[in-house]
Order: structure tokens, then sequence, then C-alpha cells
């Protein structure tokens, strides 16, 4: 992938196995956001594909098109800031017939509704945000931004999850709720993408590694990768320990 | 007694245009400076039909509703990618060339450069009745578009305009929202139209000037953007003011262009000090 002549990375080549949690992790700048991007279909690979159940994703489109299977999360967060928090969760869910203006009069737009609400309210309840499902989503802190994002991107039901930095800014106290939630979409079968730099996070959910620095210099288990030699080098700084 | 009535049919003409306008611009974050050239087409379909074609006057509202429902949708069409200050030139431009149209070869009585002698249904050719009439098509409207705005349409409508990136990545277009919203708004715009001639004993372009765009501008900047009493509140106070300016000992010839410079006083104001209006929900800072 490259822009303008810079060449971000090249010859990247993983596996994200499916119903694992598998996180992505380097340097700033190395392109794992990029990576995101591309694979979500914002921009197209310079070459190459990007194989999910048999398809080929790479340059099918909009982010739109694919959104029924995978949903993302966005590192610089992008909540709906004028809506409330629930209103943001509330907007990710498919095929709402009140979405339809056509529609929105009818019982089935009501039960939808109704159903929804519940849902929504359980999901923010599961990372601490019920109370401030009335506020202002740019009312809240940043750190609570970025677990809205993460509710709200598992509301769409898509089977593939890509969540950049999830816990970047987040108060320590709350990872564990992260790594719990994202414990329970694994068990519910989700495909998870976990772009990290926390790794608390990576050794406490992640089934395998993947560390990218121009191009994947490492695949493997966390103790396999976080014991890597070139790793070690050109990412850690130190050997980690949990 | 039937200036009164005169006022408020006035009042409610303009708030379901103020309704129109704010869902493009509070709701959808998009921009129009020619709204006013929908609510001439509204005019002229409506007018068109009752005074050339002999129909029925209630009939012609929700064909001049649809009529430029699909103005509305056709003319967006081509525009869909302009951000919104070009998109609001180019509507600008919208405006201009639809009363120029209407100017050259819009319908008219014979021998006039316009049309007049509505044939209007007995209970509206009195002040009070066309009120009542005009009245509850308005509530109508309020209804419907606060409806509208609270269902989860109206609720992506508010997630596109926030960050239409983020709606993207959930599967929801973007455009479909702004193609959906901008075509109701053209057919609320109509129905304002079909209304309002009928407070008109003469209908010619030159009355849907693309000035009259700005003043809706500013009752939904002074009443509030996303925001259904505002939609209200800013035609309701800011025409009431104008007229009573009528009353001040002004004389007439100058009381038009001071209620005009008054106008922008107040917007000014607004903008500086409490940039969503009177009781709005929305600014573009968001």
């Amino acid at each position: 992938m490259h822009f303008d002549g810079l060449v971000v990375f090249r010859d990247v080549t993983f596996g994200v196995p499916a119903g694992k949690i598998t996180a992505l992790i380097g340097p700033n700048g190395a392109g794992k956001s990029t990576l995101i991007n591309m694979t979500c279909g914002v921009f197209p690979p310079a070459g190459g594909t990007i194989h999910k159940d048999g398809r080929d994703l790479a340059g099918l489109g909009s982010p739109r098109a694919l959104a029924s299977s995978l949903a993302r999360t966005f590192q610089n967060v992008r909540v709906f800031p004028t809506l409330s928090v629930i209103e943001n969760v509330l907007v990710a869910f498919p095929g709402q017939p009140g979405d339809d203006p056509l529609r929105i009069f009818g019982r089935a737009a009501k039960r939808a509704e109704e159903r929804n609400r519940e849902h929504a309210a359980l999901l923010l309840e599961r990372v601490g945000l019920a109370n401030d499902a009335g506020r202002r989503a740019d009312e809240i802190p940043f750190g609570s931004q970025k677990l809205l994002a993460l509710v709200r991107a598992t509301a769409t039901g898509a089977d593939t999850l890509l969540l950049d930095e999830t816990t970047t800014g987040l108060e320590i106290s709350r990872v564990p709720l992260v790594l719990d939630f994202l414990r329970a979409l694994r068990a519910e079968g989700r495909t998870i993408l976990l772009v990290e730099h926390n790794m608390d996070v990576v050794t406490g959910v992640a089934d395998s590694v993947v560390v990218l620095h121009g191009t994947v210099i490492a695949e493997g288990t966390p103790q396999q990768v976080l014991h890597d030699e070139q790793v070690i080098r050109d990412y850690l700084g130190r050997i980690y320990s949990a | 007694m039937d200036y009164f009535f005169f006022v408020l049919s006035v009042i409610c003409v303009w708030t379901i245009l103020s309704l129109a306008a704010n869902l493009v611009i509070g709701y959808s974050g998009m921009m129009t400076l020619g709204h006013v050239g929908y609510l001439a087409i509204g005019a002229y379909t409506a007018a068109t039909l009752n005074i050339l074609g002999h129909v029925n006057f209630y009939l012609t509202i929700p064909i001049a509703m649809l009529v430029t429902a699909v103005v509305a949708l056709l003319t967006l069409l081509p525009l869909l990618r302009l951000d919104a200050f070009y998109l609001g030139l180019a509507t600008l431009g919208l405006n201009i060339v639809i009363t120029d149209v209407l100017q050259n070869i819009g319908p008219r009585n014979p021998g006039a450069e316009g049309l007049y002698g509505l044939n209007l249904p007995a209970l509206m050719t009195i002040g009070g009745g066309r009120l009542a009439v005009i009245a509850l098509l308005t509530a109508i409207a309020v209804f419907l578009v606060w409806q509208l705005v609270r269902s989860p349409f109206g609720r992506s409508l508010r997630a596109m305009r926030d960050a239409p990136d983020a709606i993207e990545s959930l599967g929801k277009s973007a455009q479909r929202y702004r193609l959906i919203a901008w075509t109701i708004s053209g057919g609320l715009a109509g129905l304002a139209g079909a209304l309002y001639c009928t407070t008109l004993s003469y209908i010619d372009p030159t009355i849907f000037n693309f000035l009259f765009s700005f003043n809706v501008l500013v009752y939904i900047g002074f009443g509030g953007l996303a925001s259904i009493a505002g939609s209200i509140l800013g035609p309701t106070i800011l025409i009431v003011f104008g007229e009573a300016l009528r009353f001040g000992g002004l004389p007439s010839e100058i009381s038009g262009p001071v209620q005009q410079a008054l106008y922008a006083l107040l917007l000014i104001l607004v903008m500086m000090f409490r940039r969503q209006g009177l009781v709005g929900r929305f600014d573009f800072r968001d």
C-alpha cells in the first residue's frame, strides 16, 4: 500500500481465524489503521487480495457494501456527537422498519424500536455506560466514546469486527470490562481483528498476534510473538512480561 | 379581523416552508439558499391547475406537493456530491433559473404576466375559513415532520449529518438519507406554495425572488436549527415583529427596508450569541 509514492507496507500476508481474536500490533505509522481502512473498502489496495468467506473484498467498493459482514471502529472514534449515547447504538441496528419514512407509523417499527432499545441498554450496561445512555455522545469522556464505538460496532450484528485501538484513552480500571466484552463476543462466534498498543490487552484476550512493521515481521501466539527477537528489537524494546 | 386572519395564514405558510428548510439544513446538514424556488413551483402548479385547468383547489394541493417533490429530487441528483457551501450556491442559482423560466414561459392568464382569479372552495373564500384550512394543513405538516424526525429515520438522518463516513461504515447510505430528506422537503415547499397562492390576488414570478429564501434562513436561524418548535417560533415572532413595525408610525415607504435591516441585525446578534437559535438543537460547529 502506498500514498503518493510513500510505501506504507508491502507483502503483507496473514490470516484472521474465524471465531478468534487476532491482535495486530506494531509501531506508530506501521499502517495498522490503513490496513483496516483498506479491508473496509475506504480505499483499494495497490495490489493483492483480501479474502473473506471465499470472496475477494479488495476493490469491492464502498464501506457500505461490506458493512453487512464487517464492522469497524475508528482510531479517532467518530461517534455521532449530537446524538445521545443510546441513539448512537440504536442507529447501528440493521433492518429497522422505522428507517423507512413510509413505515414509521407501523406496528413493526414500534416493536422493533422497543426491542432494539432493550438490546442497546443491555450492551451499554456491559461496558459500564448505562448511566450515560441519555447524555450527548460528545459530552462523555474520550475513553467512554471508545467504548461506545465498540458497542455500536457490535450492534450491527456483523460477524467480523475490526477494532482500532479500543482501549487507547481508556481508564485502566475499565480495561477488564473491555476484555470481558471481547471474550463474550468471541464466545458468540464473532471474529475480531484488534489493533492494540496495550500488551496487557493483547496477552489477556488474543488467540494470535500479527506484528506489522513495513511488512509482517512476526505471527503466532502472544507468547511466541512477544519473545521474538525482531519484535523486541523493532517494537517492544524489551521482553514483555504480564 | 381579515387582516388578522391574513397574517396568521402567512405565518402558517412560512412555518411549513421553515420546516422544509430545517429538514435539509438543521436535520440533514445540507444547505439551501433557493427553497423559495420550490415554493414557486408549488404555487404555480396549484394556481395553473385551478385557474387554467379548472381543477378543484383541494385537489391541486396534493398534486402541487407531488410535482414539487419530484422537481426537488431531480434537481438535487446532479448536486448530491457537493458539500454544504457549494450546494447552497447551486440552489441559489436554481431559484433564479426557476423564476426566470416561470417569467418567460410560465403559465399565465391571457394578456397578463401572471395568474389571477383562483376559484377557491366556498370555505376558503372567507378569511376565517381560509385560515382554518391553512392552519389544519400546517398542523398536519408539523405533526408528520415531528414524527419523522423522532423516528429511526430521523435518528439516522441526524447521524448522517454528524458523521457521514461513520454511518456508511454501519451499512447505511448517506446519499439515500439526503435524497429522501430533500424530496420530502420539496413536497412541503409545494404544500406551502399551494397555500401561499390563496393569500395572493395575483401570482407572478417576481414574488418568488431568491431574496425571499434568505427570509427562510433568518426564520430558522432565529427560531432554531434542527427544531420543530424553532421552525414555528422563528416565522411567528419575526412576522409579527415585522407587522408590528407597520403600526409603529414609520412611513410605509421605509417600513420595508427598516424591517429588512432589523431582521439582518437580529440575525447577526443571534449568530454571535446563540448560534443554534432560540430553541435549536444543532450548531454547524458540531
